[in-house]
């Protein structure tokens, strides 16, 4: 999976990134501050993309932004700072997107996958036990053996893999997959994860009062 | 103008009761004169006349037939110069000497109709007639021992006609001047009244908005004198609204430092709370969220109480007291101590034999912000010192950057954004608030690398701003 930075001074807001990262199975590497960061640039440790504060002590985000896209690291912004001015120095600057805090974990995830794709750095190939998942070719292998899954069930499978060991809950599954706008019931969500467990045999548990999670072996 | 109007209306009428009123006496006096002036000259004639006549009639016989004695008075009568005006005849109309008038002097001059003009029983009295006027003076004269009438006529038609057009004349230049005074007083009334309509402009711009206008005061009038209360009254009124904007100005700005201040925290709870509530989390894990939850509430808490205090400290009522500066070091031991003893770095107290006049608790709280500055920024050793001149706080820590002390004490100020240093940078704005309503302001000193002193000047009395707070209270 992408290798993500995630370049926060606040312990708590920095701990929490990476424990949603790992969760959803991206393995994350935490900086405290712009030297540290810096640091770790220059050691010549190559990240996917990075998860930058714009108010960091030793060295500012802004300053830090050229360090990671002349290695050619993509960058999402996670900042305080709500003013124009700001957000047009940090996307002018040449990062991907610009998220003002306080963000939501949910939104945060899919801005990420939409920076991952647009910059052809999410991976196209996912593992899940014994699951063999191309998302270019859009094809299934469990072992060896390939799974027929419809483009509605194969889609559904991408989001909770993509979103392994977090509850979904049913009313995003529906407009992620069947489109805002259909009106189909939830009922129809629970049909369709039904005979995805049975062709895949994954793991999905439903969450009362949610929704589904698909449960990986930590 | 509604107010105008009335007043240029009302003057107007006045004006032309007054002129009319003057025109008609100013007439009537002159008319009086003159027609006493004309009776005076024909009464003067009239006596001349009549002595003349009298005269002439000394020499008469006294025995002579009735026909002689006629014709002698008719033709003396006759021979009296001036004679063409008068007329001549027996009170019972039996004789008739001679009648020039072409009137009956005798109907004319009954008692009822005219009157007598002087002692003598000389009567007289002004007879139209046919378009003329006549002006008839009569009384009885004794000839031969019979009364007889001697009229005077005279015609004054002339005189009354000059009358008229004098009247005509002064009723013309009466109207005239009332127009011209009509006119000037309008002038002189949009002239004077001209400040109530500025005075309305400038009320009506006042109110819009515009709080920095003023009128322009002419004069020194009634109205001139409410244009200036008014002027004072935009004075107090801008001054007052300047004030309350920059009072909210000043609390807009903590409040978006506030919410930029929430953030942080928000954004980490938020998160662990949706790990919590949504991820498959071990336990470890799940002990983390919890405690990282827990944490950045205290952090919100701390934050929200001291920005209460901050807040409430504006416009606070204050009791200043007199306090030993040695009793006030003593109740600060037990407080800083511990923490100090704590986070294993050394404190002294110390106090000389002054006398304070503070708020016992506020200070307090200043004194225990500026110890944990102290502590934050690393010092060994911090001195508090209470003495006459004030409360000094002294470190050996870090210090603060020369470019940075005149912003130290805003809201919100954060010297250097560490992790380690959980503040928000509102700590030295509280110390200078208590400072301010102590009638003092923080007086910083810092070298960096070597530490910080920081003073909270203070004189002995108390401080009058406090006296008038009260005042303004009440």
């Amino acid at each position: 999976m992408s290798k993500i930075f995630v370049i926060e001074d606040e312990l708590a807001i920095n701990r929490m990134l990476c424990l949603h990262l790992g969760i959803c199975g991206y393995p994350a590497v935490p900086a405290y501050d712009g030297k540290e960061a810096l640091l770790r640039l220059r050691s010549g440790e190559r990240f996917d993309l990075a998860l930058l504060d714009a108010m960091l002590p030793g060295m500012d985000g802004f300053a830090l932004l050229p360090e990671l896209r002349s290695r050619g690291i993509p960058v999402i912004f996670l900042t305080a700072k709500a003013d124009l001015a700001s957000k047009l120095q940090g996307l002018t600057g040449g990062a991907e997107d610009y998220i003002v805090k306080p963000f939501e974990m949910p939104e945060l995830l899919v801005r990420m996958e939409k920076v991952l794709a647009r910059t052809g750095r999410a991976d196209t190939l996912l593992t899940i036990g014994d699951l063999r998942i191309n998302t270019g070719q859009r094809t299934v292998f469990r072992g060896n053996t390939p799974v027929a899954l419809t483009p509605l069930e194969f889609d559904l499978l991408l989001l909770l893999v993509r979103n392994r060991n977090i509850a979904l809950p049913r009313e995003r599954l529906l407009s992620e997959v069947w489109g805002i706008l259909a009106d189909v019931g939830t009922r129809t969500a629970d049909v369709h994860i039904a005979q995805l467990r049975k062709k895949t045999g994954l793991n999905i548990v439903s969450v009362p009062k949610i929704g589904y999670r698909l449960e990986t072996e930590a | 103008m509604k107010l105008t109007k009335r007043i240029v209306l009302l003057t107007a009428m006045i004006l032309v009761a007054a002129m009319t009123l003057g025109c008609i006496t100013t007439f009537a006096f002159a008319r009086i004169h003159v027609l006493q002036s004309v009776q005076a000259a024909a009464l003067t004639d009239y006596t001349v006349f009549r002595a003349a006549y009298a005269t002439t009639l000394i020499d008469m016989p006294k025995e002579l037939p009735d026909n002689a004695a006629r014709s002698l008075r008719r033709m003396r009568f006759h021979k009296t110069a001036g004679s063409e005006e008068y007329a001549l005849l027996r009170d019972d109309r039996s004789e008739i000497v001679a009648n020039n008038t072409g009137i009956d002097p005798l109907a004319a001059l009954t008692e009822e109709k005219s009157r007598e003009c002087n002692e003598d029983g000389i009567r007289s009295r002004y007879l139209a007639m046919d378009d003329r006027y006549l002006l008839v003076i009569g009384t009885r004269v004794l000839l031969g021992g019979d009364y007889y009438m001697l009229a005077l006529v005279r015609d004054v038609t002339k005189i009354m006609s000059g009358l008229s057009s004098l009247l005509v004349r002064t009723a013309a230049a009466c109207t005239l001047l009332t127009m011209i005074a009509v006119c000037l007083s309008v002038l002189l009334l949009n002239c004077s009244l001209r400040p109530i309509g500025a005075l309305r402009r400038g009320t009506e711009r006042f109110r819009d908005g515009n709080y920095a206008h003023r009128i322009e005061v002419r004069g020194k009038d009634e109205l001139a004198a409410l244009a200036e209360q008014f002027n004072a009254m935009a004075a107090a009124i801008e001054q007052h609204i300047r004030m309350v904007e920059a009072t909210s100005e000043e609390r807009r700005l903590l409040l978006s430092a506030l919410s930029h201040e929430m953030k942080t925290p928000v954004t980490a709870i938020t998160g662990y709370a949706h790990a919590l509530t949504r991820a498959r989390l071990s336990e470890a894990q799940r002990e983390e969220a919890i405690r990282f939850i827990d944490s950045e509430c205290r952090r919100l808490e701390r934050l929200s109480g001291k920005l209460m205090q901050l807040i409430s400290l504006r416009g606070a009522d204050l009791s200043h007291e007199t306090t030993d500066a040695a009793d006030f070091a003593a109740a600060l031991r037990p407080i800083l101590q511990p923490i100090a003893a704590e986070e294993g770095l050394s404190l002294t107290i110390t106090a000389d034999t002054a006398s304070l006049c503070i708020e016992r608790d506020l200070m307090t709280a200043a004194v225990t912000n500026l110890f944990d500055n102290a502590k934050k920024a690393g010092a060994a050793h911090i001195g508090i010192a209470i003495e006459r001149n004030g409360i000094r706080v002294t470190d050996d820590g870090r210090g603060i950057p020369a470019a940075e002390i005149a912003h130290i004490t805003k809201p919100f100020y954060v010297l250097d954004k560490s992790r380690n240093a959980a503040g928000f940078g509102l700590g030295l704005a509280l110390v200078q608030r208590i400072a301010e309503l102590h009638s003092s302001t923080l007086h910083i000193e810092s070298t960096e690398g070597l530490g910080t002193r920081i003073t909270i000047p203070l004189t002995a009395q108390p401080p009058q701003n406090d006296i008038k707070r009260k005042d303004a209270a009440t």
